[in-house]
């Protein structure tokens, strides 16, 4: 049983480096993990003002790419009136611990969202050493669930990998298959709500074939087994 | 002297409102009245027995008393006695005829089975106990009318009975049997069979004067529970903390509470009561209710308060939040102060306690100066975002940050509490939950105020008050138990018993037969908000109906608000 809330975030980022990019923008929704619905007051969304690109560089980061800002959409004035990578951090990580029932690390929500695995919980990874929290035990972030994550592109990837149709699983493929409107595509939050709709329908998909497929003794005979 | 009248008939005198006021004082509130105007006959009181409302009722409190009560409906003392002593394991568990011997009692008071005796010169003796022998005094005065034993040897078979002594057993056997010869009342087999009738009562009789001692006590604490139910309630929550757990009881208590209509409030700094109390008719929590507010928490908080308020000259009530912010919380213990904030004590500030929370972090991440700056020039300004704003620029702008780090550090405080990251409003899933972390129990809200309940046409309360005909619920689901059935059609199929709970109260006897609980036992854990269709299996009356669901749910209907 599944007691744990889903965090559905997204960063958008001034490179495509997760290990050295900053982040520009942050949104999350959070996911009731047993009803599937958002939870009261469960939206979190907040610019962030990134460092000159001189002091970028000289503290091992990315500065600013044309390209990426071209992407969300973001320009260099509104980041300017942003507030701080860690006072948005301290705010970000206050929002989800309001929705960690016990307070530790096995009850914490897990995190969830698109290509997360390989972008961006490894920037979660990098702002939880830099400003906390951490799982010390584990030596890695201790704002989320110390094991689980739920990425949607390797679950799309899954569904449709022998779906001739689809050719690929990014956002906006996904967005075009499932119809949904592209508008605001690449703001953070519009993001995370695309991200969420589609992982909820995917859990809703689980849960009713869950039951009626059934595992038990299924690779119990040998000639089925590699 | 003040003379109390209620509707029951009872009326007696209590000592004046003054004494009253005397005990809030002391942190205990009571009422003293002479129990010796009173009679074993107030109807009040006896409906609290029968209906199995007996939280905190002695002896009764437990759900096997509760259960126990409604099905045996005491009338009087001795029944009542009879109760106490039929609900002890033995009792429970000496099976005769398929039945335990408190079933039997039951059904012989229902009328459903005939009481018999195995001679009628046992009548005088069991009639009032139904022909059940439930007392070890009882065994005694079937010795001395059958077999003319006298005190001594009355006593001597008590003790064989009570202290379970085989050998002393074995030699009144003998005396029971030869002085039953020649008594000549029964004859050699029946005076036998009566006496193995009593051995086998060890296992479960119990001391009739032990009984009726119980059952005074119980009947005095429920008649206190019926006349005086914000007192006796408030005196039970008072004295929860010397429970094994303090916070099942303190929940126990408020559910119990809750659904006799008593209104129950978290703990406020107005108040400043550090046990509960009562105010105006409302029991309220006391600051060491709260999980981690200690004795020397609530001693500093007080401290603090009356100096915050002498240096201010006005009352803590007529303090503004940000007064508060600026003046008390930096000198309160952080985990205390967002305890506190959590659980509603400052709700009187009329902001949310999501809000104040959002502003006691952002304060706390001023550095002492920068704390120092603001409150010296506090007047200036109405609230943090106005202070933070005057603060941020360095001092060589007119500000108070020491440097240009500091600077935008607080100019990014500023430019998040003028446009949080996320919503700052108090949702009651948020609310409930919180509550039920700091306080053991969610007081302003339940969890389906976050819910769709529109489905529903009752209440758990209305429920329980006799509401009858197709019932809807919407409830969240707080306990589950699984019962394998062990006789009928639906031998060795599980079934569920719940216990359901929404804003308004709490129902303990929820049943979900066989054939629902397959069908819909995925939805039924703790903790789920579901809609129940149901209806009674019981009697319109307060507090006898055993819910049964007969519709199955509908959980669709129940979503987030």
């Amino acid at each position: 049983m599944n007691y744990n809330d889903i965090c559905v975030f997204d960063f958008e980022t001034g490179s495509r480096n997760p290990l050295t990019t900053q982040p520009v923008q942050i949104a999350a929704v959070m996911i009731h993990g047993r009803r599937l619905s958002v939870q009261p007051n469960g939206y979190f969304e907040s610019l962030i003002k990134p460092l000159g690109d001189e002091k970028a560089v000289a503290a091992g980061l990315d500065p600013l790419e044309e390209e990426a800002l071209a992407v969300n959409g973001k320009t260099r004035a509104e980041l300017a009136k942003a507030p701080h990578l860690k006072t948005v951090w301290d705010r970000f990580t206050k929002f989800v611990d309001r929705f960690n029932y016990k307070g530790g690390n096995w009850t914490a929500p897990i995190p969830a969202g698109h290509n997360i695995n390989n972008f961006d919980m490894i920037i979660v990874n990098r702002l939880c050493k830099k400003h906390g929290p951490m799982n010390k035990k584990r030596n890695q972030q201790g704002l989320f669930h110390a094991i689980h994550s739920m990425d949607l592109m390797n679950n799309v990837f899954m569904w449709t990998e022998n779906n001739p149709d689809i050719r690929s699983v990014s956002m906006d493929s996904i967005r075009d298959w499932m119809g949904m409107p592209k508008d605001n595509a690449h703001d953070a939050l519009q993001d995370v709500k695309d991200t969420a709709s589609v992982l909820i329908k995917f859990l809703k998909l689980y849960r009713h074939f869950a039951p009626k497929v059934k595992f038990e003794k299924a690779l119990a005979d040998e000639k089925l087994r590699i | 002297m003040k003379s109390y009248e209620f509707d029951c008939g009872c009326s007696f005198g209590v000592l004046d409102d003054n004494s009253i006021i005397t005990k809030l004082q002391t942190g205990l509130p009571s009422i003293e009245f002479d129990i010796k105007q009173s009679s074993y006959e107030c109807s009040k009181t006896w409906d609290i027995i029968c209906s199995g409302q007996t939280k905190g009722v002695f002896q009764l409190e437990s759900s096997l008393g509760k259960s126990w009560a409604k099905r045996i409906r005491p009338k009087n003392i001795e029944e009542l006695a009879a109760l106490i002593a039929l609900i002890r394991p033995g009792c429970l568990k000496a099976i005769i005829d398929g039945k335990s011997m408190t079933q039997h009692y039951v059904d012989r008071k229902n009328r459903t089975e005939e009481v018999s005796y195995l001679h009628d010169c046992l009548e005088p003796i069991l009639k009032s106990t139904q022909g059940v022998l439930v007392y070890q005094e009882q065994s005694m005065q079937i010795a001395q009318a059958i077999a003319g034993f006298d005190l001594q040897q009355g006593d001597d078979l008590r003790k064989a009975i009570g202290k379970k002594q085989a050998g002393l057993m074995s030699s009144v056997k003998d005396s029971f049997l030869e002085g039953s010869d020649s008594k000549g009342i029964v004859s050699r087999e029946i005076a036998e069979e009566i006496f193995g009738w009593i051995e086998k009562s060890n296992r479960y009789a119990f001391n009739k004067s032990h009984a009726v001692s119980y059952a005074v006590c119980a009947y005095w604490s429920a008649y206190a529970k019926a006349h005086f139910p914000i007192n006796f309630y408030c005196n039970y929550l008072f004295y929860a903390n010397g429970k094994q757990d303090p916070q099942s009881e303190i929940r126990d208590l408020v559910r119990d509470a809750k659904i006799s209509g008593i209104q129950i409030s978290p703990p406020s700094i107005v108040n400043m009561d550090s046990k509960f109390s009562i105010r105006n008719k409302v029991i309220n929590f006391g600051f060491n209710d709260i999980k981690s507010v200690g004795e020397k928490h609530v001693e500093k908080l007080i401290q603090v308060i009356d100096s915050v308020q002498s240096d201010l000259s006005k009352s803590v009530a007529d303090w503004s939040w940000y007064q508060f912010l600026v003046n008390a919380s930096h000198k309160i213990n952080k985990n205390v102060m967002v305890s506190l904030v959590s659980v509603g004590s400052m709700s009187h500030f009329g902001m949310s306690r999501s809000s104040m929370l959002y502003e006691f972090e952002t304060w706390q991440k001023l550095t002492d100066k920068e704390k120092e700056w603001v409150i010296e020039r506090q007047e200036e300004w109405d609230c943090l975002t106005d202070a933070l704003s005057k603060l941020s620029p360095t001092k060589k702008n007119g500000g108070g940050t020491f440097n240009t780090t500091r600077n935008s550090i607080v100019e990014s405080l500023v430019l998040l509490l003028k446009d949080p990251p996320y919503s700052l409003e108090d949702s009651p899933g948020w609310v409930s939950n919180t509550e039920k972390e700091t306080l053991g129990i969610a007081l302003s809200y339940s969890e389906v105020d976050s819910c769709d309940a529109s489905g529903s046409n009752s209440t758990c309360k209305e429920f329980f008050d006799g509401k009858r005909g197709n019932i809807i619920l919407a409830v969240q689901v707080s306990n589950v138990n699984e019962y394998i059935v062990k006789n009928g059609r639906s031998k060795g199929n599980p079934m569920g018993f719940l216990v359901v709970e929404d804003n308004t109260g709490c129902l303990e006897t929820v049943t979900v037969f066989c054939d629902e609980w397959k069908k819909h036992k995925g939805l039924l854990y703790e903790g789920n908000t579901v809609l129940l269709y149901g209806k009674s299996s019981g009697e319109a009356s307060r507090g006898r109906g055993r819910y049964q669901i007969d519709d199955g749910f509908i959980v669709q209907k129940v979503s987030q608000i």
